[in-house]
């Protein structure tokens, strides 16, 4: 494997074609998580939120962070992106380590969080436009770019609105489109389908199906479980902060001996909880 | 396997990313390396968030609604409240009184006198009016009055008749003068007692006022008209009968200029002059409080932060076009409230209010515009410092409330009559803008404090945005969960070395005010005899121990935190006590010193004669403190004023305290805060703010803290404390004991040169003492760490 790092692009796509996306490994690890650890201080305690978190996603794989609330997953997240400081630990994107080079790293990522929210005096051709300056694209790139996405995320017929009369599922669709504008190479969606009804969700999870066949690294943190368990290559299970299980189903069934990723997901919740907000103090 | 890779990527990134790693990916973002220059990106960063700023409504709201109302609101109070007071203004009336009027004689009698009357005062005026020639030329002419031609009164405070709404009532009407007056129809009633005639002493006037503003003016303005027609009518007499008509004095009027540093007292206290800067100013800040907190702490809210902080953008890119943005919106309101006050000034013609003013130039309110602008920056840096901290809207609105209440204070302060831009005042913030606004206004615009007042407003601005960009978008402040207030004072599970530093905070908030109180307990004991005062001594020192010293010991033990690691209760190497013993015998000269030294400071900010009078009070109340002090035993006194006190502030302020900050400060910085803190809380210890113990008790809290740290340890500090205590206390106790020795100085006369030069020399070996001594617990890392110091 340490030599596929190695490979160049085009043996690289050769390399993913012929395996398709249904191996679990297709690609040199774009983003490298090694060992990310988060412990949050207040007055009266020492909270681990993330403990030693490691995994690697490569291009045309979604990996599916998985796990219940207040698990530490998008904490993580905002590590590997450079927008929290890891306790110790550290995240790499291309090659760039977001602790050092976060503006490089943020450069290669399109992120989407559960709290996204969208300027909402702006129309949504003005935010678009406005994250196209922010990535540095030049305006005929940003027009064209608009475009693309717009019949893709179907956001035509609202696109030259506030966005304050927007729907929920429309400014998720917005923001997934704002996220996508600058073309990353890596997708880092948390919860996506937040607040969506089915027909919304289904429409994000095609386009992340779409993303994979654009050869993208995404991390996709979801409670859809169904809808990931077709769409995710790979799976990590987080609980208390810690990387409970991580592999292809086929290795998730074979470690928990379930058949289905609920069930799994359901034994893995009610485990009794090991070093739970463990207290350092 | 899985393991396997993780191993090599590891030894892979070790180091810095191999530019294959770099390179391929440049080549899958298909657009490259395209950043944008710096510049532009502001550019569009500020126009974004203009552009949503200006879009919502609650902006407009302030921006355009605001200043199209307030201000012909405020005009009205205003106009009214000059009404009332138009005798406290040098300006004319700009209003007609209504005034009716009725005889005794016909009609027409009294409409003749009446014009006399009026005629008489207009002569007058014209005449008064023609400056060019002396008005006792015109004594010849027949209708003139010399006597009036040669009085000195202003022409402005006359007015003709005419200019007031003057309404008939005939006698048989029905209708009353008083009746119409005291319901409010007429500002003025005049009753005409003269049955026609007006010859000397034969008829009288009767004015008929309310008590309310409008009503009075009327009256006085009439009464004045009156006065100068009855001294007319006696020159003329006087005239007549070939009397000299010279008055028994002649009056001279003269007017000196200002003496430097005061203001004119104009308009009774109050000026137009120094309320439309802070009118504006306050606007201005109503303008800035809803961008700035909607750009940050509303971005937050709404999730938008996060996005922005996820693009390759500096933090202080973002910042500065959010400053921008508020800057623009903040000008914005000024500029229309400028145009919306100038209007209204032009409008009501109040511009005749502005005491020394050549009225509203352009130049006058281009000036207070860019005053304005240099506000505004200043005061939005401010506010984003502030609402950055914020995790909502409402948390921010918070935060504002008492930053503007505290605005306030300055703005209310620069109102003050007599207050110049000079001294401390210019570099006061806010203040010296808006006194520079009044100069502006009054123009007597001084260069040099105007630069001080423009220069460290923009040192001020500067700071407060460093603050913010500190603080703006720092993880800990984008994702930080606040502990509640509970959570705060929720007892931890385990044992700890140091008390948290919140907690800390808390107990200082605590003992603040309580001191305050405390104090003013003491002040109001009787102090007659010796058994009170030695009662009040106990007391003061049971407060003391009360307050520092089982206080901190109660939360401390809530707190489950080991004492003696808490509070410094280990045992000390030898040299450190040496190093007390002698400062402790050797501080004091330098502590009076100091004093003697801020005194000339004082003086030399308020003046000699300020800085005397304030000195002479302070002797008399401390020999009045000193002489109460001899009647007490010696040892009530080497009690309660020495070694409670030496034990109980060192157990907090250099051991809850100082322990605490060193935990999360830098060493230095934790000896000078906790110093500080020292100091001013005995500044508040005396009756009266005592401010210049403020220097000298910080130095020795400097000392005290550095011993402490050194140390590891508050007991030399007790010693050092307890010494000094005693020597400042007992020197006084003895003085007329001693003074009967050559050697030792009277009452009032200051310390010599010689014995500051030896305190110095002995404080300088102990103070080496402490800096040569090794750190207590060095290998470890040192005080205020995790783990609980060792003792030797």
């Amino acid at each position: 494997m340490g030599s596929a790092a190695r490979l160049s692009r085009a043996e690289n796509l050769a390399y993913c074609n012929e395996s398709g996306p249904s191996l679990p490994r297709s690609g040199v690890p774009l983003i490298h998580v090694h060992h990310l650890r988060k412990i949050f201080t207040s007055a009266q305690r020492e909270i681990v939120a993330v403990d030693d978190i490691s995994f690697d996603v490569g291009e045309s794989e979604v990996f599916g962070l998985l796990g219940p609330n207040g698990a530490g997953k998008t904490t993580t997240m905002r590590m590997i992106l450079g927008l929290l400081r890891p306790s110790s630990g550290w995240a790499e994107i291309g090659g760039f380590r977001s602790d050092r080079d976060a503006d490089e790293v943020k450069r290669q990522v399109g992120f989407v969080s559960a709290t996204a929210g969208v300027y909402q005096w702006l129309s949504g051709r003005e935010m678009l436009s406005f994250f196209g300056d922010v990535y540095g694209l030049p305006s005929a790139k940003i027009d064209s770019r608009i475009e693309e996405l717009t019949s893709l995320l179907n956001l035509r017929e609202f696109l030259d609105q506030r966005c304050t009369t927007l729907s929920t599922g429309q400014k998720q669709r917005l923001n997934l489109a704002r996220a996508l504008i600058h073309d990353p190479p890596v997708m880092m969606l948390d919860e996506p389908t937040l607040g969506l009804d089915v027909i919304g969700s289904q429409v994000i999870f095609h386009y992340i199906e779409l993303l994979k066949q654009q050869h993208k690294a995404v991390i996709l943190c979801t409670h859809r479980l169904e809808q990931a368990q077709r769409v995710c290559s790979r799976f990590g299970l987080v609980h208390h902060g810690k990387m409970v299980m991580e592999g292809t189903l086929a290795d998730l069934q074979n470690q928990s001996g379930h058949n289905d990723l609920v069930e799994i997901f359901v034994d893995l919740i009610n485990e009794p909880p090991q070093g739970k907000y463990s207290s350092v103090r | 396997m899985m393991e396997k890779e993780t191993e090599s990527a590891e030894t892979e990134s070790g180091f810095q990313p191999s530019t294959s790693a770099a390179d391929r990916l440049r080549l899958e973002n298909s657009f490259g390396d395209s950043r944008p220059r710096r510049s532009f990106r502001l550019r569009r960063l500020a126009l974004k968030e203009l552009r949503e700023t200006l879009r919502d409504r609650r902006t407009i709201v302030t921006l355009i609604v605001m200043p199209l109302l307030v201000y012909p609101i405020l005009s009205l109070i205003f106009r009214s409240f000059l009404t009332s007071n138009a005798h406290l203004f040098g300006g004319g009336e700009p209003v007609t009184f209504q005034i009716v009027y009725t005889g005794d004689g016909t009609a027409e009698q009294t409409n003749q006198l009446l014009a006399r009357i009026g005629g008489t005062v207009e002569i007058w005026e014209r005449q008064a009016e023609d400056l060019g020639k002396p008005a006792a030329d015109k004594s010849d002419d027949p209708s003139t009055i010399g006597a009036l031609a040669n009085s000195k009164r202003r022409p402005s405070e006359f007015v003709p008749f005419k200019n007031h709404s003057w309404v008939f009532v005939p006698p048989d009407s029905g209708s009353s003068v008083e009746r119409i007056v005291a319901d409010g129809h007429a500002d003025l009633g005049v009753v005409f007692e003269t049955q026609g005639r007006d010859a000397w002493g034969e008829g009288q006037i009767k004015l008929i006022s309310r008590t309310d503003g409008p009503s009075r003016a009327a009256a006085s303005y009439l009464q004045m008209n009156l006065d100068l027609f009855n001294k007319a009518a006696l020159n003329d007499m006087l005239r007549r009968a070939r009397l000299p008509s010279e008055p028994a004095l002649k009056i001279v009027d003269q007017l000196l200029p200002l003496p430097d540093g005061v203001a004119a007292d104009e308009g009774g206290g109050f000026s137009l002059a120094s309320l439309i800067p802070l009118i504006l100013v306050l606007m201005t800040i109503t303008g800035a409080v809803y961008p700035a907190i909607d750009l940050t702490a509303g971005e937050k809210e709404r999730g938008t932060l996060e996005t922005l902080m996820a693009a390759p953008l500096p933090r202080l890119a973002i910042l500065t076009a959010k400053f921008v943005a508020v800057l623009t919106v903040a000008v914005l309101t000024a500029l229309l409230n400028m145009i919306g006050m100038a209007a209204t000034i032009w409008v009501f013609q109040l511009d005749q209010f502005l005491p020394g003013s050549a009225g509203f130039t352009l130049a006058v309110v281009l000036k207070i515009f860019l005053l304005l602008v240099l506000f505004a920056a200043f005061y939005s840096a401010l506010l984003l410092a502030v609402t950055s901290y914020a995790r909502s809207f409402k948390e921010a609105q918070a935060y504002l409330i008492p930053i503007i209440l505290l605005s306030m204070g300055p703005g209310l302060l620069a109102m003050t009559p007599g207050l110049s831009l000079a001294g401390p005042w210019a570099v006061a913030p806010m203040v010296n803008l808006l006194l520079l606004a009044r100069d502006v206004i009054e123009n007597k615009v001084e260069w040099v404090p105007a630069l001080v007042a423009i220069l460290s407003t923009a040192t001020y601005g500067l700071l407060a945005m460093m603050w913010a960009a500190r603080s703006f978008g720092s993880d800990a402040i984008l994702y930080q969960t606040h502990g509640s207030f509970g959570e705060m004072f929720a007892r931890p599970l385990k044992t700890r070395a140091l008390v948290p530093l919140p907690v800390v905070m808390f107990c200082l908030v605590v003992l603040f005010p309580l001191n305050f109180v405390l104090i003013g307990i003491l002040g109001r004991m009787p102090s007659d005899d010796a058994t009170q005062l030695a009662v009040r001594f106990s007391l003061m020192g049971v407060f003391t121990v009360g307050s520092f010293l089982l206080f901190p010991l109660l939360v401390a033990i809530h707190q489950r935190t080991v004492i003696r690691s808490g509070f410094g209760l280990n045992f000390s190497r030898p040299v450190f006590w040496l190093a007390a013993v002698l400062l402790g015998i050797s501080l004091w000269p330098i502590v009076m010193a100091c004093i003697s030294g801020w005194h000339d400071v004082y003086g030399w900010f308020a003046g000699a004669e300020t800085r005397d009078a304030w000195h002479e009070q302070l002797v008399t109340e401390t020999a009045a403190q000193v002489a109460r002090v001899r009647q007490v035993s010696p040892i009530v006194i080497a009690i309660c004023l020495a070694i409670i006190p030496a034990i109980c502030e060192e157990w907090f302020f250099r051991g809850l305290l100082m322990r605490s900050l060193l935990r999360s400060r830098h060493a230095w910085a934790a000896i000078l805060i906790s110093a500080f803190v020292f100091g001013l809380f005995h500044v508040l210890s005396n009756s009266v703010i005592a401010i210049d113990r403020l220097l000298p008790t910080t130095l020795v809290g400097l000392m005290l803290g550095y011993l402490a740290y050194k140390s590891d340890s508050i007991f030399p500090g007790i010693v050092l404390h307890a010494i000094h205590n005693a020597a400042v206390v007992f020197l006084a106790y003895y003085q007329p004991t001693l003074s009967q020795y050559e050697w030792f100085p009277a009452e009032d006369d200051p310390i010599p040169g010689t014995w500051i030069m030896a305190g110095a020399f002995v404080s300088l070996v102990g103070l080496a003492l402490v800096v040569w001594a090794k750190n207590t617990n060095e290998e470890e890392t040192g005080i205020g760490s995790e783990h609980s110091p060792l003792p030797d």
